[in-house]
């Protein structure tokens, strides 16, 4: 039954993903670094690597300590390799869920596992583990070290 | 428990509230069991959907009322958790917080402490997992921790109950006292909360007195969404605070909600730093090493085929053989007492409705429970004690993505071929609301093992093995449908998945018997009766002739929309009793065990189509209301009984085209 589903399902949707999730915020106030008007509206869940999206949010942040060649998607690092958070982009909810966890600006994360076909990341931060959607973690700008 | 009684009703002694905060899988509800024993009743908070447990010890004179809050993060309120429990805190119900925190996860649990103790309410630190912290390398100084914060912290093992008789001696001693003052964030941060609580406290806008201005203030300069709609006179100061907030993203070039997580995250990171010792341990233990395979890209998937799979097993097969036993010994049970009371004189058809009404109702009921929710239950409880869950939805996460949920949405699907009551009841694993309702939708519409009997018993065997598996894949294409539909109809954001991942480790008999038996006796005082109930009504119609009327009066439904034969109209009827019963009581009903003398082909397709959507039987429509309130249970009922019409009519029509 299950590889029926499985395979059902992949046979369905193949890689389509957007558009499923709904971001009520409209244009909210976003991003750890920058904010204000410019804010365009964006959904949480989405999986493509919007590097459009974080380039412009990077050049609007007033913080730029690095130059953005420096700077990858956190969902970019390689398994064991170490980062430090310098920005995410997301509606509120989502960057407040982030600082709930400790995912804020200047703190170190380490990938530990990536998931399979786009799948989730699990990452080390803190000394504990978590795992974020792949959507999430191409989000999130980090300076690899 | 040493000193404890719990729940004796003495005269005379002082009261205090106490409420458990921490974040989720700190251990805890084990905490509240301990303390107050598993007899509390779990009621709901009143107007609010999410669960609070309340339960009383009786300690040292004291009658200690424990209040456990669902597990949170933050009191940032952007989930239904957090709204609960923090409106529950600044209700001032409470007179002290018992803050559990799990010492492996120090930094993150001190997080919510700090907003703890940023709100100005007193507090006790519960440390539990202390040993596993060790063994993981952090050694905490409970007591420099304890200075460091200012408030009073107790080392506690949740699982064997040592260190809580000193908690709860803290919490009595510490529950008039003054609360503890907060940590000191940076000069910027600092200079702007009292400037705005200043303005707070000069001007009244409405804001009770045991309310902390500094708190609030905090939560302005967050744009936190609750605190305006809860005083409404605090937009006045939306300018003053526009002002300052531009101030301060000027100066760090940051969000001010970011800035104020960053200056509790490096308080913390401070506190920690001098109250624990962190020693690198280079050795692998040996359940990272388990963790590992787990969640490894091609073992990781096997396991948990081998685990699912398993676990289907184990319910079904196992479940199915307990059902039987347990119906053959019913039967004779019952028979006999059937028998005993016509020898004692009762008219037949009272006895029919005794027996077949309330006697067989509550075997049916019974049988379900032993057999498919109680494993349910247990296997669930197993998954979830080890930590095997936020494994298994990281590895689903991308396929169900597809579908608009995230990982954790495919247990309750898988759940759903086996039985809807305990996969409606396990669509609380989602995180929002939104999430819970519309996998609730979609999992009754999933064949459960009962309608796969009718599917196997009507289209395989009469129109082969592929027509079936038709009928299976159709199913599919409507759930996904479906869930797309009210992805997109239904307000709310779904967040991508942030799950911890807890630590591996083998789970305790006692306490995943006990979890499962309070999960158990749930349904079994909803699900029981309203099973009874209907079996009891059905019989009545029965005796006195109504059925026939009934199956009748359904018939412009069934032959005249659908184009099925009026006998139909029992195995519709009896489905939403029991949809295992719906083939049975067509086959005593048209008086034949040959079906397809009584439909045709095509008939029998769409037939088996309406059986398997129509609607969710009493047993799962109880589970519903019980997880989802009356009325999105109707609406889930209605939404089925649509699609179903609309789905085999479309059969109906489309088979007529081709034959």
């Amino acid at each position: 039954m299950f590889s029926i589903i499985c395979g059902a399902m992949s046979f369905l949707f193949g890689r389509k993903p957007n558009g499923l999730s709904m971001n009520k915020d409209g244009g909210s106030r976003c991003s750890a670094a920058s904010s204000g008007p410019e804010a365009k509206e964006s959904s949480d869940d989405g999986e493509e690597h919007d590097l459009g999206i974080i380039n412009e949010y990077y050049r609007l942040s007033k913080r730029r300590r690095y130059s953005l060649e420096e700077l990858l998607p956190l969902s970019a690092l390689e398994e064991g390799q170490k980062g430090k958070i310098v920005l995410a982009v997301g509606g509120r909810k989502l960057i407040s869920r982030l600082c709930d966890l400790g995912l804020i600006p200047e703190t170190e994360v380490k990938v530990l596992k990536k998931g399979l076909m786009e799948g989730p990341i699990i990452l080390e931060i803190r000394s504990c583990e978590l795992a974020i959607g792949r959507g999430i973690a191409s989000k999130v700008l980090v300076k690899p070290l | 428990m040493g000193g404890f009684s719990v729940g004796t009703e003495n005269n005379g002694e002082q009261k205090i509230e106490i409420a458990l905060v921490g974040n989720p899988n700190v251990g805890k509800s084990t905490l509240f069991n301990q303390l107050t024993g598993l007899n509390q009743s779990v009621g709901n908070y009143p107007g609010k959907t999410v669960e609070i447990a309340r339960g009383t010890l009786v300690f040292k004179g004291f009658r200690i009322m424990v209040v456990d809050l669902p597990g949170i993060y933050s009191l940032s309120a952007f989930s239904d958790e957090e709204v609960v429990a923090r409106d529950y805190i600044l209700s001032g119900s409470p007179d002290l917080i018992v803050n559990i925190i799990d010492a492996m996860a120090l930094e993150r649990n001190l997080y919510l402490t700090l907003q703890l103790m940023e709100m100005g309410v007193r507090l006790v630190l519960a440390l539990n997992f202390v040993e596993d912290a060790k063994r993981k390398g952090i050694e905490i100084d409970v007591n420099s921790l304890s200075m460091e914060l200012g408030i009073p912290v107790i080392a506690i093992n949740a699982m064997s109950g040592s260190g809580i008789s000193e908690l709860m001696a803290a919490a009595i001693s510490h529950a008039e006292t003054a609360p503890p003052k907060r940590p000191r964030y940076g000069k910027e941060v600092e200079m702007h909360i009292s400037e705005i609580s200043r303005a707070i406290r000069t001007t009244d806008f409405g804001i009770p007195v045991n309310l902390s201005a500094e708190w609030i203030a905090i939560k302005l300069l967050e744009g936190d969404p609750i605190i305006l709609e809860r005083f409404p006179k605090l937009s006045h100061l939306d300018n003053k605070i526009r002002t300052i907030k531009n101030q301060l993203e000027m100066v760090h070039g940051e969000e001010p909600s970011v800035v104020i997580a960053s200056e509790r995250y490096s308080a913390i990171h401070r506190i920690v730093r001098s109250s624990s010792v962190m020693h690198a341990s280079p050795i692998t233990t040996r359940s990272e090493k388990v963790e590992a395979l787990l969640t490894h890209r091609y073992f990781g998937y096997l396991i948990l085929l081998l685990v699912l799979g398993g676990m289907f097993f184990s319910i079904f097969a196992v479940g199915g053989k307990i059902s039987e036993i347990f119906d053959g010994g019913f039967n004779l049970l019952i028979d006999q007492i059937g028998r005993a009371l016509l020898s004692q004189g009762i008219a037949p058809a009272v006895m029919d409705l005794l027996v077949n009404g309330i006697l067989f109702g509550v075997a049916a009921a019974l049988s379900i429970v032993v057999s498919y929710i109680f494993l349910f239950y247990l296997a669930l409880s197993i998954l979830e004690d080890t930590g095997y869950l936020p494994r298994a939805a990281f590895l689903l996460d991308s396929i169900m993505h597809k579908l608009g949920l995230h990982g954790k949405a495919f247990i309750p699907m898988l759940l759903g071929y086996g039985c809807s009551v305990p996969a409606c009841i396990s669509c609380k694993i989602m995180e929002t609301w939104k999430e819970r309702m519309i996998l609730a939708a979609l999992v009754v519409m999933i064949p459960c093992s009962a309608r796969s009997v009718i599917i196997l018993g009507v289209t395989a065997k009469y129109l082969g093995f592929a027509a079936a598996m038709g009928i299976y894949l159709l199913d599919i294409l409507v759930v996904v449908g479906i869930g797309r539909l009210l992805f997109r109809a239904m307000p709310g954001e779904s967040v991508g998945l942030i799950m911890e991942m807890p630590r591996i480790r083998l789970f305790k008999p006692r306490l995943v018997l006990k979890k499962t038996w309070l999960n158990t006796k749930d349904f079994v005082y909803i699900g029981l009766p309203l099973i009874v109930a209907g079996s009891f009504l059905i019989e009545a119609l029965r005796i006195t002739g109504f059925l026939d009327q009934v199956v009748l009066a359904l018939s412009p439904f069934t032959y005249g929309i659908l184009g099925m034969p009026v006998a139909v109209g029992i195995s519709i009827i009896f489905g939403m009793l029991r949809k295992e019963m719906a083939l049975v009581m067509l086959a005593t009903y048209a008086n034949t065990l040959d079906f397809s003398s009584i439909m045709s082909p095509a008939q029998m397709v769409v037939f088996t189509i309406f059986m398997v959507l129509y609607m969710p039987c009493v047993a799962t429509i109880a589970a519903l209301i019980r997880e989802y309130k009356v009325k999105w249970t109707f609406f889930i009922a209605a939404l089925n009984l649509a699609v179903a019409t609309i789905v085999a009519l479309a059969a109906r029509i489309l088979l007529s085209l081709i034959f």
